[in-house]
Formats: structure tokens, sequence, C-alpha cells
């Protein structure tokens, strides 16, 4: 079974190796777009040389898709440098609002396979917990992963920050698929409880308002 | 006559300038950015070949294609995906696709392998036509 330290190792790097899995998943994607659209310009130009002239306004649509698809990898690149650099800060000062925005952006393909949008809710004030950011991020997107389980396709997930007395909240509203019994088995699964445990979060659900609420005690 | 294929993919973008290409190089292309939507084109239409991405939003690529061989078992569909694996392949393959590319795809292989696939779907179709007849033929007792 191990010691603490080993299952959140284990599950931390699971969650590592999907991540990062998705994302050069997404980048292939973006590059495929980028591969063909340079494949039509040397279509264009061959088409051209046989006659059939070159629309600027063509071209320019071109370019636009190009640099969207380069933004796009771009962006993919820079959460996989914002995951590996989790690791940098296993005491904290963690920047929740920060944090939330990286584990969204990790959950967007995710989300859209689940033909679930998210949105978030801008945290108001600096909220920082003396907590790991790596295992912050990872409980993060384990709230996600259950909640976008639990969701019907074609609704929204809002994800809300807030500071309260002695900590800051994370709440993921409305799981629109969910019941108390759902929500027992996630937060009594072994990875999702070490990590509560190790960060000194307490997870509730609302069954009224079908609300995930992460407490974090600071 | 032009080959006809269907482009299932989420990725807009990439449909559309993939439809230009293969346009631009003889063959009649109709898209579909869902595998349901594949579905429901599958029902009235007939395609040489289907190319169908791997990973989409609701129904993903090995289900579409299980649905869709169970619907047009003689459907030659080729599978595209970001990552290939051997595992990943090899499923495909039992399944029922007749290929398996990774994303990017080099545009003259993919080409090569729809006409491999519209030679390999005409055969199919031509064997069907002769078992028919020859059932009709034994059941009008000629």
């Amino acid at each position: 079974m191990g010691n603490q330290t080993d299952r959140l190792g284990d599950a931390g790097l699971r969650f590592f190796s999907k991540m990062t899995s998705a994302n050069s998943h997404e980048a292939k994607n973006a590059l495929a777009i980028i591969n063909e659209s340079a494949g039509l310009l040397e279509d264009l130009v061959l088409l051209e040389e046989k006659g059939q002239p070159l629309s600027a306004d063509r071209l320019s649509r071109l370019a636009g898709k190009i640099r969207q698809q380069v933004a796009r990898a771009d962006e993919l690149a820079k959460n996989s440098h914002r995951l590996a650099h989790s690791l940098d800060f296993q005491r904290g000062p963690s920047h929740l609002g920060r944090t939330v925005e990286l584990a969204v952006s990790l959950a967007a393909r995710f989300a859209a396979m689940a033909r679930v949008e998210l949105a978030t809710v801008p945290a108001s004030g600096e909220l920082t917990l003396p907590v790991s950011t790596f295992q912050l991020l990872h409980i993060i997107w384990l709230a996600l992963e259950f909640a976008l389980d639990h969701m019907q396709a074609a609704s929204t997930l809002d994800i809300h920050a807030e500071n309260v007395p002695g900590g800051a909240l994370l709440r993921l509203s409305p799981l629109t698929a969910c019941d108390t019994t759902n929500a027992a088995q996630f937060t009594a699964a072994p990875e999702v409880r070490t990590l509560a445990e190790a960060l000194g979060c307490t997870i509730t659900y609302g069954p009224q308002a079908a609300e995930l609420e992460l407490t974090f005690r600071k | 006559m032009a080959e006809r294929i269907l482009l299932v993919d989420d990725e807009e973008d990439f449909l559309e300038i993939m439809a230009e290409r293969m346009a631009a190089r003889g063959f009649e292309v109709v898209t579909c950015t869902t595998a349901e939507q594949a579905l429901n084109k599958i029902k009235g239409e007939t395609f040489d070949a289907i190319i169908l991405d791997f990973m989409m939003p609701g129904m993903d690529g090995m289900h579409a294609l299980k649905e869709i061989k169970s619907q047009r078992p003689e459907s030659q569909i080729i599978l595209l995906t970001g990552h290939a694996t051997v595992e990943k392949g090899v499923e495909a393959m039992k399944l029922g696709a007749t290929d398996f590319l990774e994303k990017p795809a080099d545009i003259e292989a993919l080409e090569a392998k729809i006409k491999a696939a519209s030679a390999r779907r005409m055969l199919i179709v031509e064997e069907q036509t002769q078992q028919t007849v020859k059932d009709i033929v034994k059941r009008m007792g000629f």
C-alpha cells in the first residue's frame, strides 16, 4: 500500500502523465492544421502557375488561421511549462486563482469532449495558500474531472474561488448529473482523500444547489 | 468518376482546409464535425472512403467505426489520430478499419490510401452484386 508520500507520488505521476499526454495530443491537432495550411499554400501556388490567380483575401484568411493555431500551440506549450514548474513550490505560496486558471486551461479539451462549457468567475483579491502548487493543481483537476463526468452535455460549469475566514474556497456548480452517492464516492476515493489530507482541504457536496466545494484551511 | 469521401473531424479549420485540398485533387468531399452527423449521412449516401478522427466530443472515432461498420459493412474507414500507438492501431484494425494514420498526415499518402480503399470497396460491392444475381437466378430456377 505504501505511505502517504508514495501514494501522493504515484497519483501525482499519473496526473502529470495524463495532462502531458492530453497537451501533446492537442498540440498535434494544431500542428495538423498548420501542416495542411502550408500544403494548401503550396497547392494554391501550383494552381497559380497553371493560370488560376491567387486571391489576396484567401491568402489573408489562411494566414489568419495559421496564426490562430500558432497561438493555440503556444498556449499548450505554456500550460506544459506551468505544469512542470508547479512542482517548484512544494510548500507554497500557491496562488489559488492562478492555479484554478491553469487547471481550467488543462481541462479545456476534456470539457469540450464532454460538451460542457467551463466558466471561471474571476477571484477577487489575492488567494494564497501555504501548500504544494502541484498538489493543489492536482486536487482541482480531480474535482473538475469528477464534475465533467457528472454534468449533462450542453451545460455550463461555474468555477468560483474566494477567500473565506481562515482559508479559501473553491466552488464548482451546478453538477447537473450528480447525486450525494456519487459525491460521497468521490470524496472517499483514496487519491482524493490523501491529497485533501495533505492540503488541509475539506470537500463537501451540497445537493440542493448541486455544488462541490473545496475548502482550504490556511 | 471522382472518388467520394466523407471527412469526419470536430476541428472545423482542419476539415475546411483538408476538404479544399482533397477537392483540388479531384475527390468529391462531404464533411461532418461529429460522429453522429456522419452516421446520419451514411444512412442515405455512399462513400468510397471515410476519414474519421479518433478523438471527438460525444461519440469517439472507435465507437463511430463500430457503428458505421454495423450499418455499412463494406465501408472503408481510415482513422486519423494525434498519437498512433500499436495498441490503438491493432484495436482499430480488429474493429474493421482499413487504415490508421497519425496527424499531421502526408496528403499524398492519404490520397494513395483513399484510392486503395475505394478499389477495395468496389470489389466488395461487385462481389455482393454477383452474389445477389446468383441468388436471384437460383430462386427463379434458371
